[in-house]
């Protein structure tokens, strides 16, 4: 088999080098390497193709957007490793699925399928090589009517800084703001002059639109247009420069475009619902037949069908019929009734040409209660019969069928007669299953003639490979094969080109796939004028886990689990004004529902509507919610009144606690108003239900999926999450304050929106939006906020119910993008009195931006409107102003944001430390003494060996000896400067790392500041630890220099008696808890009960400090009836007291040792608005003020 | 508190009665007919509907032998459901002591029992005020009592008594709450003994009466009946008796028995709104406090502990308030920490892992606080107490006498809230309340509870 001479290297494939045609679906269960080899080049390692992969998008169309919906919205969410990419060894199709699911690339990802346009981009190039008029001839086939003209203003001024050194690519943009695919200039073999052959021979393919140019506003040119004319005058590459430097003053000029289509098998083509052998993901009989290695013959099902592939002739030898000497080929092998019919078929198709004239094309036969298709090619003396049952291919599929066939065989060997045996098999083996014949790969980029491009396509559509690919995601596929194309060998005399004749060439197919997408659809540049978008083709990755990020993307829902449907569960909008009587009958009064499938609360609805609107009568005020018991679950129920609509919520009282329940309620119809404007236009709007359903089920999932949590015992977990998640707040890493400066640095530079583009035509336009400001997330957690306290609040609770935040807190994002106009809680929802006089918000819309990258997720919100320009419709989002964000999110990694945050998240422990229960217990069993003996107090400051001396039964003094040196040697620096000079006098050598990092950025002066800030001289510690730490070092500077290394303790008295904390800061809507990793140090099986006990009691401790507001404010509205004075009108702080008993003790003479331990919750009245609860062992002395004063120090700064 | 209380029948939902109870409108019957609707059509579809709240109301539906459905609407306490449903199974249960429970289940004819049923209102009414009430007794579902020293000389006058009335079955009645009773008397079931005092202090004022009960638990369906006659203001001594002996012949005798306890009667009464003896120390924070055996189902609550010298203390919390507080308080508390006899009230306490043992609250105004152990559970109500009050009864020798007492189970915690207890803050928890409990204690040792 010869090479390709002109074929680089680089794109040859290893493994296809002893073995010509092969089609080798290669499912290297090894890790990222041999594709990155491929895409980045070989020495490039896995991380790193990351980052480059991220400075190569900038040059492309942006990866979301074909995601953008028709509303302008996007969700578009690329997963990365999730955790324990599994290594295994052995190549089955099996294992090598299983492992691209590990590996996350549920949707198309960039990285990936980047490349894969680049190589497709370059293979048509090397094709041409040898095609010496390949241009010309694809003009004369091409021209019919996809074609479109577009009249488009054109400013030559606007080119006036475009030195005659840059193509005409950057006249193109300068001029009607068209951004033309460019390639790499790249020198052939052939020297200049075959140059600019290449260059003649390529397309002028439209890579996107300059927003706000002419190209945009036009709304006419699609990616992936072909321009073909300016002004009439037909464009190459080589001469584009020329034609655009012609247009020397501002005109109208005509561009001649031609769109992209699919040229595949005719769009009359019937689909139809195949009840087909579907390839179950467990047997993966696609696979194996795509490799040959099985006939998907194994189904009895498939049997039953009667179907064939014959390869008669009529030149047999014997007389006989029955010697089988006629037929050639058959398919398959087994033999059937079609095959005994043979005889039938040869007759028909030599006697009907003396009957019509013509040959026969086909025959229905009646067999067996099938009605059987058979369609005829004859080939001289020879005949190719198909036969398919009717039932499942139409007479006129099977007529595409057979000539699609026909093509196949005469691309792939000439001639039909000429077919290799081997071949055929696999081909018509695989062709069975690839009955359904849905186009499912889609075209993204064709550099081929059309009707070369219509053999590969038909080469690759039967060969079921871009089924495959569509469906499955392979590591590396490679398909080599000699191909005939039907134009060069097939061509009669009349259509070909005067004096030009065809060379006397091979060709050969090259088919490199990589993971996921070999195609990808055209999408529209700029805003879309309605056109319906393509379904996009959503891989369904591994059938168990990543139920979550399904969910998320809206694929499924999470609902696969059989217990969900166990528990009542529902959201319903009522409305009363429905025509009909009879509530029972139809279904009219439910103007929303979810899960869509009827339950006995849908049934219910009659009593849900009844009650809201009798209560009122009764009450003088809507029903709130109601207790209902069906078949032993106590359902709760909450409602929300719309007028004459009602919102019903309904979830298991096991699951959620009312008072949980209530805050779901108001926080789902602060989303429904923050995402739709209202409730009422939430559900009036049919097209708003995609999104309520993703909502609703995403928000099922949270509450439900604890419910498993719960039956498979781990209570804790599902009582924190109910506690946190009524907390209304979002969790706040504390960054020490360096770090936060740079960040909040760098996110101000975002806001100001001050952006240096070189494009003046964007300087001379309004701006598109103003930025209102931004908030950054790493794992769920809060970094940075600039956004005022009300839309955050908004922002928050819209990124908490898509579960944006809990995603990105588990799993790797390679690439989040999310862009949805919001309706401010502030802004649309405010009522007059409230309102600073002599201001009125500007009238303007507003627009949420995220984007996301691994666990890092930065939430941007735009007005546009006021002093930025009015957005018409629904806009998408701005590539710009998504790269901005990009960019500052990679601006923040260059800060080394993961770094800090992790370390602070892992290593150090953020907060007061803590005691674990079990612990404090086998000490109490041991003697009073011993308690107080174990507390990792040392007196003396700066001595290591002090402080590497605790006690081994503390948990905590691991965390002493680690955080203790640098409590004592770090010395202070103010100001955020970060010179990477190094600091005099710093750290020893045998600091953390983190903190050796730490050390470069920290200035000069850090010395003196020290000396400055402590009044004593003595060298003052201070933590990274950041503002709790500021609290204690502020109480040691008064005093208690001494104590140092106790600055991590917050109780009083001599040992730590702290289990558990939790401070909320209401007015910034954040709290603070211990994290992860500190509570994985205090572990154990009592503590764990402990804090199921302290997030339960919180929980009721929270109720009641929100009905004594509730009931302040009732106190004031004469509209109550039945309110009374409630005796936690003014409460100001709760506790319980628990007491723990081992149920089984040894030792009788003893006693048995008990654990007393105090859940406290208290409240701090404004101005503070701060709550806080503390879970301390009851065996000192505690001042919750105190203790309060020193948790929340931390966040106040 | 405003409450709505309906009745109708479980099949029809024909109503039978409706009594309203502060300054609220009369509701039209279509809209008691749909309330009682929501719930049947709920029952037809095999759910049970048990409650409603609004932003300040509750309602709760409630079947009783599948005949009666009681629908009561009244202010939310922000509570367990389960106080809500005590309170309508004590109506239940007072229409049964009053009318019988045959005739409650089998309504023949719904007109007359409109008319006939009209016998319970009084009690109905009285539940349906408890906010009035003097006592705890129809939330706690314990009976109240009252102590005195007393009381271990009325025992035997009392005994004779109703010996004398052919029954074993009789108690002392102080202002509504028994000073003494006979043993078998105590037999009766918690929601019986809350009943039969409360008949009493419902019903019009007389020397004398004759009243028959069906006793709910102990015989539904076959009346006897309670005598009941007036020693003196306020002190009634009551007997639960067969068809003999008639009211007019034992009247006769009750001079006789009585005549000789009249000291003792009078000091008993004296007793009244503090409810406990007053040579018992108590701390002069401490507003009331609600002590409940819920084994014993007995009960004792004080909201005025002694004189108070308003001269010194300036104006304190008014005894309605008072009662108000901890009633709430107990509803806050049990149902949510503690458990307690009532109905599903053990339901959240059983999800906490560990037991609890105390829980308090703060306020501006006051402070709470309760404790639980063995069958004891205490609530309290203090006024926020000046900080130097601690240090200064912790110096007493009262401190070290109560250090003595090892015996006693409160002294754990009385150490407890010595160290839990931060200057400043949590003072009020003073010695005064381990003073309570611990003399409580010992008097309750003497007085069987």
């Amino acid at each position: 088999m010869a090479h390709l001479p002109s074929i680089n290297p680089f794109y040859e494939p290893p493994k296809s080098l002893d073995r010509p045609d092969i089609c080798n679906v290669d499912e290297l269960a090894g890790d990222a390497p041999y594709v990155t080899e491929i895409c980045f080049g070989p020495s490039s390692s896995s991380s790193k193709s990351i980052t480059t992969d991220d400075e190569n998008e900038d040059t492309l169309e942006p990866v979301w957007q074909q995601y953008i919906d028709l509303r302008g919205e996007l969700f578009y969410l690329e997963s990365e490793d999730s955790p324990g990419v599994s290594h295994q060894s052995n190549h089955t199709p099996d294992n090598g699925r299983k492992h691209s699911h590990t590996n996350g690339s549920a949707i198309p990802t960039e990285n990936n399928h980047h490349p894969t346009n680049r190589n497709l981009a370059n293979l048509p190039e090397r094709t041409t090589l040898s095609d010496r008029n390949g241009y010309n001839h694809h003009n004369v086939v091409s021209k019919p009517k996809k074609q479109k003209e577009v009249l488009i203003m054109a400013n030559p001024r606007n080119c006036q800084g475009v030195s005659n050194e840059d193509n005409g690519v950057m006249y193109c943009e300068k001029l009607f703001g068209i951004i033309l695919c460019q390639y790499r200039p790249r020198v052939p073999n052939g020297g200049l002059e075959d140059y600019s052959r290449v260059k003649r021979d390529r397309k002028l393919i439209v890579q996107g639109v300059v927003t706000g140019s002419e190209a945009e506003k036009s709304r006419q040119i699609y990616r992936g247009d072909m321009l073909l004319c300016v002004a009439d005058v037909a464009v190459s590459w080589n001469n584009l420069d020329n034609v655009l430097r012609s247009i020397s003053r501002p005109s109208q000029v005509k561009l001649t475009f031609q769109s992209p289509v699919v040229v595949g098998p005719s769009p009359v083509q019937p689909q139809e619902p195949v009840p087909l052998p579907t390839p179950s993901p467990g047997d993966h009989t696609l696979l194996k037949a795509l490799l040959g290695e099985a006939t998907p013959f194994s189904s009895p099902s498939l049997q039953k069908l009667p179907h064939a592939v014959l390869y008669l002739s009529l030149d047999s030898k014997s007389e006989s019929l029955s010697s089988k000497e006629d037929i050639v080929y058959q398919f398959p092998r087994h033999d059937s009734k079609l095959v005994e019919l043979r005889g039938v078929f040869l007759t028909l198709c030599s006697i009907l040409i003396e009957v019509t004239n013509n040959s026969a094309r086909h025959s229905t036969v009646l067999w067996e209660n099938h009605v059987v298709n058979i369609a005829y090619h004859k080939e001289g003396r020879d005949v190719f019969v198909l036969a398919l049952p009717a039932k499942v291919v139409p007479l006129h599929h099977l007529n595409h069928i057979l000539s699609d066939t026909i093509r196949i065989l005469k691309v792939s060997f000439g001639s039909v007669v000429s077919t290799s045996r081997s071949f055929l098999d696999v081909l018509s083996g695989v062709r069975w299953l690839q009955l359904e014949d849905e186009s499912k790969g889609f075209l993204c980029c064709n550099h081929l003639p059309p009707e070369d491009f219509q053999d590969v396509y038909l080469f690759l559509k039967y060969n079921c490979v871009l089924a495959y690919t569509s469906e499955y995601k392979v590591r590396h596929l490679v398909l080599w094969h000699e191909l005939f194309p039907t134009r060069r060998s097939h061509t009669t005399e009349e259509n070909s080109v005067p004096g030009y004749t065809e060379p006397d060439a091979r060709y050969f197919l090259l088919v490199v796939g990589m993971v996921k997408l070999t195609f990808q659809s055209p999408v529209v540049v700029g805003p879309s004028p309605v056109q319906p978008q393509e379904p996009v083709p959503l891989p369904t990755p591994s059938p168990g886990d990543h139920t979550l990020l399904k969910a998320l993307l809206g694929e499924a829902t999470p609902f696969s689990s059989p217990s969900y449907r166990k528990l009542p569960h529902a959201v319903l909008y009522l409305s009363l004004d429905s025509k009909s009587e009879s509530l029972s009958a139809s279904i009219e009064d439910i103007v929303y529902q979810f899960p869509r499938h009827d339950s006995k609360l849908v049934e219910l609805r009659g009593v849900f509507l009844t009650l809201c609107s009798i209560l009122i009568e009764v009450t003088n005020n809507s029903a709130r919610h109601s207790t209902v018991l069906w078949e032993n679950h106590v359902v709760n129920i909450a409602y929300h009144k719309e007028g004459r609509d009602v919102f019903v919520l309904a979830l298991p009282a096991k699951v959620v606690p009312l008072h949980h329940l209530n805050h779901i309620l108001s926080d789902t119809i602060r989303i429904l108003k923050v995402s739709f404007g209202s409730v009422v236009s939430a559900f009036r709007h049919r097209e708003n239900f995609p999104q309520c359903d993703q909502v609703f089920s995403l928000l099922f999932h949270r509450m439900l999926q604890s419910q498993e949590m719960y039956l498979l015992g781990l209570n804790y977990e599902q009582t924190s999450r109910s506690f946190l998640d009524v907390l209304s707040g979002v969790r706040w890493l504390q960054l020490e304050d360096e770090s936060k400066v740079e960040y909040d640095n760098i996110l101000s530079e975002l806001e100001a929106g001050d952006f240096t583009d070189d494009d003046e035509e964007i300087v001379e336009m309004r701006r598109t939006y103003t930025m209102m400001g931004s908030c950054l997330f790493y794992k769920g957690f809060l970094c940075c906020n600039h956004l005022p306290p009300e839309d955050f609040q908004d922002v928050y609770l819209f990124l908490k119910y898509n579960c944006v935040l809990a995603y990105t807190s588990e799993y790797k994002v390679r690439h989040l993008v999310l862009w949805h106009e919001l309706f401010p809680t502030r802004r649309s929802h405010t009522t007059e009195e409230n309102s600073v006089p002599g201001y009125t918000e500007p009238d303007a819309r507003y627009f949420l931006l995220v984007v996301g990258m691994r666990h890092t997720v930065l939430a941007v919100l735009l007005e546009a409107g006021g002093c930025a320009a009015w957005a018409d419709g629904h806009p998408s989002p701005d590539p710009f102003y998504v790269d901005q964000v990009k960019a500052t999110l990679l601006q923040l990694e260059g800060a080394e944001l993961t770094e800090t945050c992790e370390t602070r998240l892992q290593t150090i422990p953020g907060g007061p430390s803590l005691v674990g229960a079990d612990w404090m217990l086998a000490a109490s069993s041991r003697g009073k003494e011993e308690l107080s003996q174990v507390s990792p107090i040392t007196k003396i400051q700066n001595s290591p060996r002090s402080v590497l001396t605790p006690n081994k039964h503390t948990p905590e003094s691991n965390y002493k000896w680690k955080a203790s040196p640098q409590l004592d040697k770090r010395p202070v620096s103010f100001g955020g400067d970060s010179d990477d000079s190094h600091s005099v006098g710093n750290t020893e050598t045998s600091t953390p790392t983190a903190l050796r990092r730490q050390s470069h950025r920290s200035s000069n002066g850090s010395l003196e500041s020290a000396g400055s800030g402590s009044s004593s001289g003595a060298q003052r510690g201070r933590s990274r630890g950041g503002g709790l730490l500021d609290m204690s070092s502020l109480s040691r500077s008064l005093g208690m220099l001494q104590d140092t290394t106790l600055s991590n303790k917050i109780t009083r008295g001599v040992s730590n008696i702290l289990f558990h904390y939790i401070s909320l800061e209401t007015l910034e809507g954040v709290y603070v808890c211990p994290s992860q990793h500190e509570l994985s140090v205090v572990n154990g099986a009592i503590h764990s009960q402990v804090l199921s006990n302290f997030h339960r009691c919180a929980l009721q401790i929270h109720k009641q400090f929100e009905c004594a507001k509730q009931k302040q404010m009732q106190s004031v509205s004469k509209l109550y009836r039945f309110s009374s004075r409630q005796f936690y009108s003014e409460v100001k702080e709760q506790a319980v007291l628990f007491q723990f008993m081992p149920g089984t003790w040894n030792d009788p003479k003893k006693p048995p040792p008990t654990l007393a331990y105090w859940v406290i919750g208290r409240v701090f009245p404004p101005p503070y608005s701060r709550e806080v609860y503390v879970c301390i062992h009851d065996s000192a002395n505690q001042n919750l003020v105190e203790m309060a004063f020193s948790l929340s120090w931390g966040v106040a700064t | 508190m405003a409450a709505y209380l309906f009745c109708l029948t479980a099949e029809g939902g024909v109503p039978l009665f409706s009594r309203t109870k502060g300054d609220l409108k009369p509701l039209p019957f279509p809209v008691i007919g749909s309330l009682n609707g929501v719930h049947m059509f709920a029952s037809n579809q095999a759910v049970s509907l048990l409650s409603t709240t609004t932003d300040d109301a509750k309602v709760v539906w409630r079947v009783f032998h599948d005949s009666l459905t009681l629908i009561m609407v009244s202010g939310d306490d922000n509570a367990c459901d389960c106080h809500f449903n005590q309170l309508l199974n004590l109506v239940f249960q007072s229409m049964v002591l009053v009318y019988g429970q045959d005739d409650l289940i089998h309504i023949k004819n719904v007109e007359r029992f409109k008319k006939e049923i009209k016998v319970c209102y009084h009690m109905v009414d009285t539940l349906l005020s408890h906010d009035e009430l003097s006592t705890f007794s129809d939330v706690t579902n314990a009976v109240d009592t009252i102590l005195a020293p007393e009381n271990q000389v009325l025992q035997a006058f009392l005994d004779a008594f109703v010996e004398a009335a052919d029954s074993s079955y009789g108690c002392l009645l102080v202002h509504g709450k028994v000073a003494v009773a006979t043993r078998k008397w105590w037999t009766f079931t918690s929601t019986e003994l809350v009943l039969l005092s409360m008949i009493v202090a419902a019903s019009p004022k007389c020397s004398s009466r004759d009243i028959p009960v069906f006793l709910p638990h102990t015989s539904p369906t076959v009346p006897h009946r309670l005598l009941t006659y007036q020693l003196m203001k306020g002190v009634e001594v009551c007997a639960v008796c067969g068809p003999n002996p008639s009211l007019a012949s034992l009247e006769m005798e009750v001079g006789r028995f009585w005549r000789a306890a009249y000291e003792s009667l009078k000091a008993v009464s004296r007793l009244h709104p503090r409810n406990f003896p007053t040579n018992m120390p108590i701390d002069q924070n401490i507003l009331g406090f609600l002590l409940v055996n819920v084994e014993s189902h007995k009960s004792l609550c004080t909201v005025q502990p002694m004189e108070e010298d308003t001269r010194k203390t300036g104006k304190t919390m008014g005894t309605m308030r008072r009662r108000e507080i901890l009633r709430s308080f107990y509803k806050y508390v049990v149902g949510t920490y503690f458990p307690s006899t009532i109905e599903g009230s053990s339901e959240e306490p059983s999800q906490f892992s560990h037991k609890v043992l105390e829980t308090y609250i703060t306020s501006d105004t006051h402070k709470c606080y309760a404790i639980q152990s063995g069958p004891h559970q205490m609530f309290a109500l203090f006024q926020p107490c000046h900080p130097h009050l601690r240090n200064e009864i912790c110096n007493t020798e009262d401190n070290d006498y109560v250090y003595q007492r090892q015996d006693c189970p409160f002294i754990t915690h009385h150490n407890l809230l010595l160290n839990v207890i931060p200057s400043g803050q949590q003072s009020f928890f003073c010695i005064g309340l381990v003073n309570i409990i611990f003399w409580l204690l010992i008097f309750y040792k003497n007085m069987n509870m």
